[in-house]
């Protein structure tokens, strides 16, 4: 695997962990098992964050296998579509939660948010697992068996994983007396996926992923962006967290 | 309906919502960092509560605007798989660095509302909080449109070999960033945003300052001044880039050039056609206005333009570009002059916004704006037309001709229509439940 590929990678994992708090969220909040005031105090910043992780991956995704594009974004298009019309109507549910003032209404908006964010979820994770085994893609002739894609063994084992992982990350992480142990244990799984990609860089079965890569000149200034932007945003998202959880954390 | 066709119709659609929420995402920063000064300055209430309710208005356009510009993104990939191939090999960098300023749009926005609801009356954190959300919000106007000029003048790559062999080669990754359009589109497009969106604004203030009593009416008039003054500027740039982009056309896109202004034939002493319809390939029942046109592109009387003759058929872009032309410069120029107007009258102290006419009349120069955004973006993209990447590769070579796009596409016009009244719905109820009245006694 190259740096390239890596940084890729490095982002997927940032926006899935996004993912999976919020699925966790989601759960809980569909389950309507406490904690609500907690939730939404974490859920509110965290929504936007896995939002633009989302599209910095996708950017990315092209910068680093632009000839994928060609490829995937003719097979997946109903899913990618999909994905993309859940997230306008997820994020505009979310956002009114924050300004309607009647509590019921509040709660009303907020399962609406959880259900679509649950329902990406699970797009994304049979997504991510057919087009690393190819499931239900034809590649000859550019189509996608929706029904094949889901189910599979690698489908629903992506998204049972994605799933089970998300709600005891949400549960631990929301009961909120060791936050460290569930983001651990989320960083241990993203590594046994970073371990199992390593040694299986392939995509629709059998392609190999590097015949896909940006093989332009485009590859070394856009690592030095990464670099150089990454570094200032992360400072930025690293203070502002500091701001609003650590500071807002001793005065409650 | 062909696939095509759908494909087409999808992506203008989404681009056209798009738009309005990224000029006003645009636009809205501005007004409130000029109030957050404004309110330091004289310490007026008027513009620390102007500050506060806008950003929630910028708040809920932001959560909606950002869902609609990842189906933007999303929509690119998969509605032009071979479109974003070649743009990712050679033109990404662009849209590369757009997402960090997209990033530090969402983290400074989320800190500047929290400074704003829970921080200090006076903290100076806010104006830069805003400050960079302004620039990052205008950033990223600036590095789409790169995108866009890119595709109207492409360079950074062996085109001739491209065209011949589809290898992508001599790759020079930071020419995307400076094509010969760069400079002209991006003027154009920033001003225009600012244009449009704080027309937006100042409609929906000036219709309020009409219903206003005389509690809040103070309060309106002052928001409205604020917004004359940026539109003062904004406008006289919007005009000014208008123009350069048209001359620069005759030189780098000389097809849609002759679309636009409907020249049907090459010649010199070209007159301005006014309004006309083509027929059997000839412009008809038009106005005609000796010289005008030569002297505006050419800076001289006896300046040769460019006519559809002198191109293939099949590269014509659509006539119809032409009859949108005229009603948008017609429109801008109304806006400009009726500007000019309440400056003057302002300026005489003859007390304009206490006239209801002229609020109507502000109010109607609003939605004016946002029809003359419109008509320019479909000119523009129509005008490209039958290209995608002009005179490398057309709109039909780059489409997805996936049946599955029809269902969920449908789907996505459905949400993007209950989605932007919803979203003025939700700032409408924030505001009824918050009434101006209570924050100005306070």
């Amino acid at each position: 695997m190259n740096l390239f590929s890596l940084a890729n990678f490095l982002i997927l994992n940032a926006f899935l962990l996004t993912l999976m708090l919020e699925a966790g969220t989601a759960v809980l909040l569909l389950a309507g098992k406490g904690y609500k005031e907690r939730l939404k105090r974490y859920v509110m910043p965290m929504w936007e964050i896995g939002g633009t992780f989302l599209v910095f991956f996708i950017v990315n995704l092209e910068v680093t296998y632009p000839k994928l594009i060609g490829v995937a974004g003719y097979i997946y298009i109903l899913p990618a579509l999909a994905i993309a019309a859940l997230l306008l109507f997820r994020n505009a549910f979310i956002s009114y939660s924050g300004y309607i003032s009647s509590e019921k209404d509040e709660g009303r908006y907020l399962k609406v948010y959880a259900a679509a964010t649950l329902l990406i979820t699970i797009i994304t994770a049979a997504t991510l697992a057919s087009v690393l085994t190819g499931a239900g893609a034809d590649i000859a002739n550019n189509t996608l068996n929706i029904t094949a894609m889901f189910l599979n063994a690698a489908g629903i084992t992506a998204i049972l994983g994605l799933l089970i992982i998300s709600v005891i990350f949400g549960y631990l992480f929301y009961r909120g007396d060791a936050v460290m142990k569930p983001v651990l244990s989320a960083v241990v799984f993203l590594l046994l996926l970073g371990i199992e990609y390593h040694f299986y860089p392939r995509v629709l079965g059998s392609m190999s992923l590097l015949q896909y890569m940006n093989n332009s000149a485009i590859s070394g200034d856009a690592a030095l962006i990464t670099v150089v932007m990454g570094s200032f945003l992360s400072v930025a998202l690293a203070y502002f967290i500091y701001i609003v959880y650590i500071k807002n954390e001793q005065a409650y | 309906m062909d696939i095509l066709g759908f494909d087409r119709g999808l992506m203008g659609f989404s681009l056209g919502v798009h738009i309005i929420l990224a000029v006003l995402g645009i636009a809205i920063p501005l007004i409130i960092l000029i109030s957050e000064i404004l309110w330091r300055r004289t310490w007026d209430k008027t513009y620390r509560i102007l500050a506060r309710r806008l950003s929630v208005a910028l708040a809920v356009i932001f959560a909606i605007g950002t869902a609609s510009g990842m189906l933007v993104a999303i929509e690119l990939a998969v509605l032009w798989p071979k479109f974003m191939a070649l743009v990712s090999q050679v033109a990404i960098l662009p849209f590369y660095v757009e997402v960090f300023a997209f990033f530090g749009e969402s983290i400074f926005l989320a800190a500047y509302l929290y400074s704003a609801y829970r921080g200090s009356e006076s903290s100076n954190a806010r104006i830069v909080f805003m400050a960079i959300v302004a620039v990052c919000a205008a950033l990223s106007g600036v590095l789409i449109t790169m995108i866009n000029a890119f595709m109207n003048t492409p360079v950074g790559f062996n085109i001739p070999e491209y065209i011949a062999t589809g290898n992508v080669t001599g790759v020079q990754p930071l020419a995307a960033f400076a094509t010969p359009s760069t400079a002209t589109e991006v003027l154009h497009v920033i001003s225009s945003s600012y244009f449009a969106g704080a027309f937006i604004l100042l409609a929906y203030f000036a219709y309020m300052l009409l219903k206003s009593d005389e509690t809040t009416r103070e309060y309106y008039k002052k928001v409205v001044m604020v917004l004359i003054i940026v539109e003062i500027f904004a406008t006289a740039l919007t005009v000014f880039s208008g123009i350069q982009s048209i001359s620069a056309l005759y030189h780098i896109q000389p097809e849609k050039y002759a679309a636009i202004e409907g020249d049907m034939v090459p010649q010199a002493y070209a007159p301005e056609y006014i309004g006309g319809i083509p027929v059997n390939g000839k412009l008809e029942y038009y106005i005609a206005i000796p010289g005008l046109q030569s002297l505006l592109a050419t800076g001289s009387v006896s300046g040769t333009v460019p006519g559809l003759s002198q191109f293939p058929n099949d590269t014509w872009p659509p006539l119809f570009v032409h009859s949108l032309f005229d009603p948008m410069v017609g429109s801008g120029f109304l806006i400009g002059f009726f500007l000019m107007v309440l400056v003057l009258l302002l300026v005489l102290k003859r007390r304009p916004l206490d006239n209801r006419i002229i609020l109507w009349l502000t109010v109607l120069a609003g939605l004016l704006a946002v029809f003359v955004l419109e008509a320019g973006w479909i000119m523009a993209e129509v005008g490209r037309q039958p290209w995608i990447i002009y005179n490398v590769m057309t709109v039909a070579s780059a489409a997805n001709y996936s049946p599955s796009v029809i269902p969920i596409g449908i789907a996505i016009i459905v949400f993007y229509i209950a989605a932007v009244p919803s979203a003025a719905l939700v700032i409408r109820r924030f505001f009824k439940n918050r009434p101006l009245k209570d924050e100005l006694v306070k």
